[in-house]
Formats: C-alpha cells, sequence, structure tokens
C-alpha cells in the first residue's frame, strides 16, 4: 500500500518534468531563483572586499585585499577562532544530534500509542501537542527562561537541548504517528506469536519497519533545532553561541552586509544541506510520500 | 501433542459481544475448523487463543492449564494470518528462522532446521529471496514454514487460503492437510468456505454471532444439520418443512407432501413445526413405472437440469415439493419427463423450524 503510493507520487512527478506546459515552465523557473536567488548576492558578498551601490560587482575583491591587511578579511576572519564560526558550528551540530536523538526517543513510543491505541482525552493530547506550533516562541521562551534560572540550567548545554525538545517533539510525533497508522500491527502480533517479546519485537521488526520514516523524521528535527534562533538566544545568554545566534550578532549591527556576515550566512545552510544529502532517498520516498504528519 | 480446551469463552468488544461462551476441545494432533460467516467472531476467538486478545471470561486451556495469563510469546504457539504477514525486510532464510532465533537456537541448528523445512515446503531454492520477490502461493508457504519450524504446541490459521486464486487453493488445502497429518500438531483454522472446512477438518465447529452452533464431524455437520441457519450455511437444498407426528421410535413429518418417514427425528417433540432436510445425492430417482409402495415415495415432473461437475442435477417437483436430486448413473431424463422419486427414511434429517 505505502510502497505503491510511494511509487505513484515518483511517477507523477517524473511525468511533471517530461511536459511542462508554459505555465509549468515559468512556475519552475520562478522556485528555483526564489530558492537559489537570494545565495547569489550571499556568495558575492563573502568574497568582496569593497562592493559599492549601484555597482553589479564588487570593485575590489577580498583575495586582492588579502596581502595588505592588517587583520584577517572576509573567510579568513570567518575561519579564524576569533570569530567563534567554527565552535558555533560545533556547538550547533553537537546539539541537533543530541536533540535529534532524545527527541526520537521520546516520540517513538508517544506516536505508537497515538496510532494505535484507542483511550480518553486523546484529542485533547493531539490537541496540546500543536500548542508549542501555535504559541509565539517568546512567550514560551520567557516563561522557560525564568524557570531555567532558577534551576541553574539557563547557560548550559542542557538547557538549550532541552528548550530545544519543544519545538522539535510535536513534529516528531506527528510524522512518527503516520508512520505508525501505515505499518499494520499485524507485523508485530507476527513476531510476538513468533516468541518475541516487546522489546525484541521493536528492534527486530517495527524498527527496521518504520527506518525510513524516522530517517526522514530525524532529518527535520535536526533542520529545525540547527535553525531555532530566539529560544537558543534566551536560554543560552550568550555563553553558548550557536550558527544562528552568531549570525544574528554579526547582521544585528547594522544594515550593512559584510563579507564575514555573509560567510557565516553561508555556513549556517551547510548542516541542513549536508544532511539533506545524506538523507536525500529516505526524505524523497517518506516524507514527500506521506505529507507532513498526515 | 497438546490438548486445546477453549471453556466458556466470552470476548466483549465495549457492549458489542463478539465471541459468546465458546466451549471446544480439539483433540490432541487433530485439526478444527471454525466455520462461519465474516464477522461472527472467529478471528476473535483465535486471537484469545494466541492470548493477542484477553478474554472477557472464560478460559483457554493448553492440556487442562490455563493460559490466559501466559503473555502470546511465550504460548509456545503458531499462527498463520489471512495476509501472510511476511517481514518485508528479511529474506525468506530470515524469516522461517525467526522463530528460533527469538528462542537463541544454535547457528548451526538453525541452518540444519531451515534447510529441512524450506525442503518440506518446497522453497529451497528461494532461501534468499525477499517476500516482495515470491507469488503469493510461495508466500503462503513461507509464512507457513516460519510458523511450523519452532514445533509449536498449536496452530492456529486464519482463512489463510482466501487470498489464493481457485486452483492454488485446492493445492494448498492438500498440502496443509499432509503436513497437519505428518507432523500431528493441534490445529485451529478458520474459514467462511464450507467445502474447504470439510475438506481439512477433522471436526467441525459451526458459529453465528458469536456462539458456537453446532460441534461434530464434517459428515454430521453435512447430513445433519442442528438448525435451518446451518443447513443454509452448509448449502443444504432439499429443505421441507411440515409438523412432527412421533410414534414409538421412528417420526413421521406431516408436509405439503403428505406424511414422511423418518428415521431419526425420535427426539424431538410430538406436534412440532419442524424441517426435514435430505442431500440431493441421497435421493433415487427413476422412472415412473418403478415400484411406488414403500414409504416416501413420489410421483413428479422434471423441472429443469443442470449438468454441473460431472454429474447431472435434476430440480424434480413431486406432489407440492421441490426437490434437488443428484444423478450419478449414466440415465438422462429431460425435462418435462415423469419420473419417481424415492428418499430412503435413513437420509432424511429432521430439525425444529
Ligand atoms: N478490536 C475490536 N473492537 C471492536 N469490535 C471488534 C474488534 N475486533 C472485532 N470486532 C467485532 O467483532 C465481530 C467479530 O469479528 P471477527 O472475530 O473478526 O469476525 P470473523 O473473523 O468471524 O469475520 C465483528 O463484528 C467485529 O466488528
Ligand atoms: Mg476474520
Amino acid at each position: 500500500m505505502i510502497a505503491r503510493r510511494r511509487a505513484g507520487t515518483t511517477e507523477i512527478r517524473r511525468d511533471d518534468r517530461d511536459r511542462l506546459g508554459p505555465f509549468g515552465r515559468f512556475y519552475v523557473t520562478f522556485v528555483v531563483v526564489a530558492v537559489v536567488g537570494p545565495f547569489i548576492p550571499l556568495l558575492i558578498a563573502s568574497f568582496a572586499f569593497r562592493w559599492n551601490w549601484p555597482d553589479l560587482l564588487p570593485s575590489r575583491w577580498w583575495w586582492e585585499a588579502r596581502e595588505t591587511a592588517r587583520l584577517p578579511l572576509g573567510w579568513d576572519y570567518v575561519f579564524s577562532p576569533v570569530s567563534r564560526v567554527l565552535e558555533s558550528a560545533g556547538n550547533t551540530v553537537l546539539i541537533a544530534l543530541l536533540v535529534t536523538l532524545l527527541c526520537t526517543l521520546i516520540s517513538l513510543p508517544a506516536a505508537r500509542v497515538l496510532a494505535r491505541e484507542r483511550f480518553r482525552g486523546k484529542s485533547f493530547v493531539e490537541f496540546f501537542l500543536l500548542t508549542p506550533l501555535i504559541v509565539p516562541e517568546i512567550a514560551v521562551g520567557l516563561g522557560i527562561l525564568v524557570t531555567f534560572i532558577q534551576l541553574g540550567l539557563a547557560g548550559t548545554f542542557t538547557g538549550i537541548i532541552l528548550v530545544h525538545l519543544i519545538p522539535t517533539i510535536p513534529y516528531m510525533v506527528r510524522v512518527l504517528t503516520s508512520v505508525f497508522q501505515g505499518l499494520s500491527r499485524d507485523y508485530e502480533e507476527q513476531a510476538r506469536v513468533l516468541g518475541a517479546g516487546p522489546l525484541r519485537t521493536m528492534w527486530h521488526v517495527t524498527l527496521p519497519m518504520i527506518m525510513p520514516g524516522v530517517i526522514a523524521g530525524g532529518l527535520f528535527a535536526f533542520l529545525i533545532s540547527s535553525n531555532i534562533f530566539l529560544l537558543t538566544f534566551f536560554i543560552g545568554r550568550g555563553r553558548i553561541e550557536t550558527l544562528p545566534t552568531l549570525l544574528f550578532s554579526r547582521v544585528s549591527g547594522g544594515g550593512a552586509l559584510d563579507a564575514v556576515a555573509a560567510g557565516v550566512a553561508l555556513i549556517v545552510c551547510i548542516p541542513g544541506i549536508i544532511m539533506l544529502v545524506l538523507t536525500e532517498r529516505f526524505i524523497k520516498e517518506e516524507v514527500f510520500a506521506k505529507g507532513f504528519g498526515g | 501433542m497438546t490438548e486445546l480446551r477453549l471453556a466458556a469463552l466470552v470476548k466483549e468488544f465495549d457492549d458489542f459481544t463478539a465471541v459468546d461462551h465458546i466451549d471446544l476441545t480439539v483433540a490432541p494432533g487433530s485439526l478444527v475448523a471454525l466455520l462461519g460467516p465474516s464477522g461472527c467472531g472467529k478471528t476473535t476467538t483465535l486471537r484469545m487463543v494466541a492470548g493477542l486478545e484477553h478474554p472477557t471470561a472464560g478460559d483457554v486451556l493448553f492440556d487442562g492449564e490455563s493460559v490466559v495469563g501466559v503473555p502470546t510469546e511465550r504460548r509456545n504457539i503458531g499462527m498463520v494470518f489471512q495476509r501472510y504477514v511476511l517481514f518485508p525486510h528479511m529474506n525468506v532464510a530470515k524469516n522461517v528462522s525467526f522463530g528460533l532465533r527469538m528462542r537463541r537456537v544454535s547457528a548451526t541448528e538453525i541452518e540444519r532446521k531451515v534447510a529441512e523445512v524450506l525442503e518440506v515446503v518446497q522453497l529451497q531454492d528461494l532461501a534468499r529471496r525477499f517476500p516482495s520477490q515470491l507469488s503469493g502461493g510461495q508466500q503462503q508457504r513461507v509464512a507457513i514454514a516460519r510458523t511450523v519450524i519452532t514445533d509449536p504446541r498449536v496452530l492456529l490459521m486464519d482463512e489463510p487460503l482466501s487470498n489464493l486464486d481457485a486452483k492454488l487453493r485446492e493445492e494448498m488445502r492438500a498440502f496443509i492437510t499432509r503436513l497437519q497429518r505428518q507432523l500431528g500438531i493441534t490445529t485451529l483454522f478458520v474459514t467462511h468456505d464450507q467445502v474447504e472446512a470439510i475438506e481439512l477438518a477433522d471436526r467441525i465447529g459451526v458459529m453465528f454471532d458469536g456462539r458456537l452452533v453446532q460441534f461434530g464431524t464434517p459428515e454430521e455437520i453435512f447430513n445433519r444439520p442442528r438448525t435451518k441457519r446451518v443447513a443454509d450455511f452448509m448449502g443444504t437444498n432439499n429443505l421441507i418443512p411440515g409438523r412432527l407426528d412421533v410414534q414409538r421410535d421412528a417420526s413421521t413429518l406431516v408436509s405439503v407432501a403428505g406424511p414422511l418417514q423418518c428415521a431419526s427425528g425420535a427426539h424431538h417433540v410430538s406436534g412440532e413445526d419442524a424441517i426435514a432436510t435430505v442431500r440431493p445425492e441421497h435421493i433415487d430417482i427413476g422412472t415412473p413405472n418403478g415400484p411406488l409402495q414403500g414409504p416416501n415415495r413420489f410421483t413428479g415432473r422434471i423441472d429443469d437440469a443442470v449438468y454441473y461437475g460431472g454429474t447431472l442435477t435434476y430440480r424434480v417437483v413431486a406432489d407440492g415439493l421441490s426437490l434437488q436430486v443428484r444423478d450419478r448413473s449414466t440415465r438422462r431424463f429431460a425435462v418435462g419427463e415423469e419420473v419417481t422419486v424415492h428418499i430412503d427414511p435413513s437420509h432424511l434429517w429432521v430439525f425444529p423450524e
């Protein structure tokens, strides 16, 4: 059933590509320009030394100024310890990985119950899971900050990881619920009949069968975590810097897009792109076939 | 070999009773078929034996010992589901060895047993294939191999043939019979197909609306249904309504065609509305100049003739009765021809209306 639906989706998409009407062609061009377009000035700016309005290209490039400057410029600065870019990138990835792991471990049993069991108050739980997506982040963040300061969690990795679970768990639970709904419980029952206890059923049958969905969900949890600014900013209190907070402090000073900010902005995108490439196969098959949390 | 007993087994879902006080014993090494229309509670009964559903009341006993408190994985049972439910991420060998691996059997022992079982189901060459690369019949054989490899005490099968086409179904039926006899596993087999039940089972239990209505040998169920519903379900065509008149050890059913002598109505109450039934192949048909003395002989006329499955089935209208008669002889009667029909009293079975 799932397999068939999956195959169907890919087929439709391939067909679209094969014969695009004029509107289709315009639409695809528009999307590509809208997605890729903003990166072009960023890329150019990151290699610029002087780029004045309204020039199409920089009047002086980074490598031309590199020899004469006393301080590290552009990419040199980005990669120097002073900029804290590498440190922040490390923090971002570490936090995102731990958040993804914890989020998956917490969401798996929850999603299983939501998909399989009927119980009183189920619709309330389902609604409750949506509230972090509805309530403004700033309200959540402020409330939690007060508590975390008392608990000594403010400014710690633990604090940031906990707070990142707030937006990721509802998302993950929804994705995994639909994954579990797609897995007939016959397989687990068959495993039990054949002598596997609950844990071994989970390990040998359930997990392998839902793995593509788990990986797709995990990828998105990773992306969400590595892009969180406000909550990290509140709870990290400047002591722990991630790529989004670092970028914010680079650009919050004033208007001009300098080479360093452009460089950081590009680096902020890297973890997501790497994850996307690594798991591309799963995303195509699972997330787009199933829809988001359906 | 294990004896399986269900004792006053009940399952309620909310306020709906899916299984209603079922008492049933499957003798060690025998095959019992639970037969009934869709939704009558067969699967639910099986799932309670498997421990996948907890009984509301009653008991499931293996060799007289209750297993209700024993979790599924420790009941040492085998179950073949309606859909074969092969693990798609494991090849045939891995699927078949799953139960042994869960029991921590040594690798060499597993290898030996898998080879042995795959040979029994004739799938030696497909051990490395994945389920998606197998036909329906092959998948079914893998499912059965996977189930019997652990020497289960009780084998449960839930309409295992309903997904196969007619020819394959016949083959698999023969295969299951052979395997079950060979291994001597106590088996509870669920089906809604009376032909399947008759062919496979040592005993048949007929279920309607969660109740076990009749339990007996296929021959009993087929020839001596206890209620009209069982008779209908078993595909009995000749139902003759009337009123019972019981005298001494024989009884008479007063029908529209006059009194019919029946041998087996003695335990019914005189004056009761009742139905007599007779299998089409148990009615003798002859030319009109045959003898008309003796009980249960009528003159009639051939109304219709259908050639089916190597025999001719006639519809004979006689004295207001419409009877189906299957004639295995080589005689041919034409539609409209006059005939005499004779029903031996021992073949007329009477049950209350
Ligand atoms: N988990 C359940 N919850 C509620 N009703 C159920 C459940 N399982 C089965 N039933 C009901 O119990 C009845 C018997 O079902 P089942 O045992 O599957 O019948 P069969 O296998 O004979 O077709 C059906 O009416 C079905 O709708
Ligand atoms: Mg069923």
